[in-house]
């Protein structure tokens, strides 16, 4: 409104300097206008403010709207899916206040697998919270519905929503969303992660080569061999290193191969005659050849021993060739080893315990590395040893009795053990570990609540109230803990109720 | 009980009591509970050997909590009415405890004695005249040093005003609180707050400079003028009313939506502005409430709340603030009658009307039905069905919240501003009504 920039014009300069006539002024203004300027009393200040007082009022009265019938209409597409119910939405807020993943989590879990969607004023937060999270994004995408797509396409900052087809993706995406979708397609389709991997290999440069590689950890099959074979004439040492470490945990490798033959020459099954040929002995022989190939070291295995290194080793008196041979167990198939002593693998993992009892957790890692876990049941009942590389694999009561049972006696290793279990844990095995917290209160505080709340089960809830520290100095502090634990788990049972009414 | 969640966040004092009253919405934490329609009561289990005991007034959302907080209400007066809110199941209605019906008769008592001293209340009018005269004059003469001041700043120009230093600005406000005119104290103060960051700082500090010349030289001429107007001026300079004559007068009753509440510090003082809609006399009130640090507000509402309530507007050419007489919260009503703006030439037609009886008036809300935010050239606006536009103002932060919940779609809407540019209070969403 031109009057109205001839008022700021005049003030920027004051009205000492000369001012310039008010432009565009409507009849009624500007009779107005003339009024004030004949007015001989008033000054030049006040003639100033007093036109000024009434243009002010005359441009906030003749407001007119700007108008824009052209504007291309932008629309969310109508959802198929139905919205989560009120009481869920509640919890939800309640879940965004705490800031807690693994409830945030839950809670997704829950609204995807009933098929519902989160509602329309809560995604915001949703989306903002889950960028750049690889377990809740997908969850949130599934449970955003059109709406959330919409949104996502409007706002650069939530572009984790997939637009695109995975072709487009896998041509044209960002390094993070090509790794993420590389990784979806091997969970589905192992074959054709390779394939595309090795369609682009040439182009990647060393960085992405190592990332891309890293996916096929999962589902590696012997028919990644050929590909994997090819990379250790890489010329990055990481990428080399990684397909070495791929090409270490699938059975009939190049350098599986000859793990095998090394061992095959060292570790022997020893049977003899005793007490005149009533019984046998048995040993076991442990001896490196006098040469070893030393390639081998080139693929990860350690030379020297090293205390830092062993692990489920005995540390002391072991000299370097027992290291070498425990190194190369642990990167053999198991089954390896029902060929080499010719007898069943419960026989095996007897053998390895009674007579190389600083072997068995060597062998127990191979079964975790080449996915052997047919064999784990006969690892159970070997003394004193707990083997985590696969304990999570057994079935859950399976699991926490096997968990209670070694750490019987050991409360401190029940619940550091625990807390690396990846599903929920039993109600038995629960109050156990929750009660070994409760004599740690500065160990296990609301951090270590917050990140395990979804091992602990709700079935729980009425009986934590009287879980309490056994030394009454720590109790103050667990009563913290146990409170917080209290509302979390309570903010978990409202969550499965509000799915499951 | 009436309140949903939402409600009962919105009375927390601060982030940190949501949180502990989120933390009480336990069940287990409460050793006894009950519900009656006056009433909500427990005793809730804290580090003290006696549990708290925790009372609700439902009738007019009032707390009394037996813990030694200062903050009102306190997490246990939260705790307990979320518990409500979420599983009313676990509240059993019952004759209420001793405790309870102690306190409940005594405010009772209270409201009625307040009446009767109102009524006995004898003024030495003689006095109050004189004090009345003597503040008028104390006002005059401020204003007089005021206008010198305005002029001033319009000789030399006002390109230079940005490199002002606070003291220019506090000295005027300072002068302004000596002269008993704390209203226009307020406006010098919230003239030297314009932004001299933004491009157009001009424009906006134009239109402050230009509202307090309107004041200072409106009173100057009052004598001139409509009572109702010269009523403006004295309210906007800092004259009180006295409400107790305000609160004799018959008042507006009406089935009110609260539409929006807002809180700023000011001072020592925190000033909360409470936005009221009438379903059925299709009308708006601001009823403000300022209190000092600590100190427990009359009245405890939240967006989305609907009050049967007698509100009594200050005497002015456009009634706005006012005060609540009575009030009584009720269920949600059917909010499908309300009478909205059609669209943005509607309002600039009404602010129009509002403009030529109050050119210095504040910002006023207003109810327009089927707004859709769309982004253009750059920046938010909200469109109404004629095509119009009006930007959403850039200090609004929750614009994702509205964009997500329109999904494209119109929504009728509650915003203040004025002219073309104005920032979203609530949504009617799903029926329900939602501050965003």
């Amino acid at each position: 409104m031109r009057a109205w920039e001839s008022i700021i014009n005049t003030a920027m300069l004051g009205t000492d300097k000369p001012a310039p006539v008010i432009a565009d002024l409507p009849e009624e203004v500007a009779i107005i206008a003339n009024a004030i300027d004949s007015t001989a009393t008033l000054d030049k200040e006040e003639r100033y403010l007093q036109k000024a007082a009434v243009i002010y009022n005359y441009r906030q009265s003749g407001f007119v709207p700007f108008q824009k019938n052209d504007l291309t209409v932008n629309k969310a597409d109508e959802e198929t899916k139905p919205y989560c119910p009120d009481v869920a939405d509640a919890v939800l807020n309640e879940i965004l206040a705490e800031d807690n993943d693994p409830l945030l989590k839950l809670w997704l879990q829950q609204c995807s697998e009933r098929g519902q969607l989160l509602l329309p004023g809560v995604l915001p937060a949703i989306m903002d919270k889950s960028k750049g999270n690889n377990t809740l994004s997908p969850l949130v995408i599934e449970c955003s519905g059109s709406r959330g797509a919409w949104l996502s396409k409007l706002n650069p900052k939530w572009d984790f929503f997939v637009n695109q087809t995975d072709e487009e993706i896998w041509q044209t995406g960002t390094p993070t969303q090509r790794i993420e979708l590389l990784k979806k397609i091997r969970k589905s389709t192992p074959d054709k992660a390779r394939e595309w991997l090795q369609q682009t290999w040439a182009q990647e440069n060393a960085a992405n080569k190592l990332e891309l590689l890293k996916t096929l950890l999962v589902n590696r099959s012997p028919a990644d061999l050929p590909f994997l074979e090819s990379l250790l004439t890489e010329k990055g040492q990481k990428v080399k290193d990684e397909a070495i470490n791929l090409l270490k945990q699938i059975p009939g490798s190049s350098i599986v191969k000859q793990y095998e033959e090394i061992l095959r020459q060292s570790i022997i099954l020893k049977k003899e005659k005793a007490l005149l040929g009533m019984m046998t002995k048995v040993s076991i022989q442990q001896k490196l050849p006098e040469v070893v190939d030393e390639h081998i070291f080139k693929t990860g295995i350690e030379r020297l021993a090293s205390i830092e290194k062993l692990v489920g080793v005995k540390q002391t008196n072991t000299t370097d060739e027992i290291f070498i041979l425990y190194q190369l167990i642990g990167w053999v198939p198991p089954s390896f080893w029902v060929k080499q002593f010719e007898v069943p693998a419960a026989q095996v993992v007897e053998y390895f315990d009674k007579y190389t009892t600083d072997m068995v957790g060597a062998v127990g890692m191979a079964v975790a590395r080449f996915g052997e876990y047919e064999w784990m049941q006969y690892f159970l009942h070997v003394e004193n040893k707990f083997f985590d590389d696969f304990a999570d694999r057994l079935p859950r009561q399976e699991r926490d009795e096997y968990i209670l049972r070694i750490f019987k006696q050991e409360t401190d290793s029940l619940v550091h053990t625990a807390l690396f279990c990846k599903d929920e844990w039993g109600d038995k095995l629960a109050l156990k570990v929750i009660a070994g917290m409760a004599d740690n209160p500065y160990k296990y505080n609301r951090q270590t609540i917050n990140q395990h709340i979804g091992l602990i089960p709700i079935g729980v809830l009425n009986q934590i109230e009287n879980i309490t520290s056994q030394q009454e100095a720590l109790r103050p502090t667990w009563d913290k803990t146990r409170n917080h634990l209290i509302n979390l788990l309570s903010l978990k049972q409202q969550t499965l109720k509000a799915f499951n009414a | 009980m009436q309140l949903t969640e939402d409600q009962i966040y919105a009375l927390a004092p601060d982030e940190a009591s949501k949180k502990a009253g989120r933390d009480l919405a336990n069940p287990a934490k409460w050793v006894s509970k009950g519900i009656n329609e006056q009433a909500l009561w427990g005793e809730c289990q804290g580090s003290g050997s006696k549990p708290y005991q925790t009372q609700v007034d439902l009738s007019a959302i009032a707390f009394k909590c037996s813990c030694p907080s200062r903050k009102f209400p306190c997490k246990h007066g939260l705790g307990l009415m979320l518990l409500c809110a979420r599983q009313p199941g676990l509240f059993a209605t019952s004759a209420m405890p001793a405790w309870v019906n102690d306190w409940i008769n005594k405010r009772a008592e209270k409201e009625e004695k307040k009446v009767e001293k109102a009524g006995e209340k004898s003024v030495d009018e003689s006095a109050q005249a004189k004090r009345q005269q003597a503040r008028e004059q104390k006002v005059s003469a401020g204003i007089t040093e005021l206008m010198v001041w305005i002029k001033d700043i319009v000789r030399g120009g006002i390109l230079t005003i940005p490199e002002k230093t606070p003291a220019y600005w506090d000295n005027m406000a300072r002068r302004m609180v000596d002269a008993q005119a704390s209203g226009l104290a307020g406006m010098v103060r919230n003239l030297a707050g314009t932004n001299f960051w933004n491009e157009g700082w001009q424009s906006a500090f134009m239109d402050k400079l230009l509202q307090l010349y309107l004041v200072a030289e409106g009173y100057n001429n009052i004598q001139n003028i409509d009572p109702d107007l010269q009523q403006d001026l004295r309210t906007t300079i800092g004259f009180t009313t006295n409400q107790e004559e305000l609160r004799a007068q018959t008042g507006v009753r009406d089935t009110w939506l609260v539409i929006g509440k807002e809180s700023r510090d000011e001072q020592q003082l925190t000033i909360e502005q409470n936005w009221l809609y009438g379903l059925k006399t299709n009308s708006y009130a601001l009823v403000l409430q300022f209190t000092v640090k600590g100190q427990i507000l009359p009245l405890a509402f939240s967006p989305g709340m609907y009050l049967d309530a007698t509100l009594v507007y200050f005497p002015s050419t456009v009634p706005y603030r006012a005060i609540v007489k009575d009030y009584n919260i009720i269920r949600q009503t059917d909010t499908s009658a309300v009478q909205t703006f059609a669209g943005w030439q509607q309002v600039a037609g009404y602010e129009t009307t509002l403009n030529s009886r109050l050119p210095f008036r504040s910002e006023m809300p207003v109810v327009v039905t089927s707004l859709t935010p769309v982004y253009y050239q750059k920046q938010w606006w909200l469109q109404d069905g004629e095509g119009c536009l009006c930007k959403i103002s850039a200090a609004y932060t929750n614009i994702w919240q509205l964009v997500a919940i329109s999904g494209g779609d119109p929504v009728t809407m509650t915003v203040i501003g004025k002219e073309n540019e104005y920032r979203p209070l609530g949504v009617w969403h799903q029926n329900n009504y939602k501050s965003i």
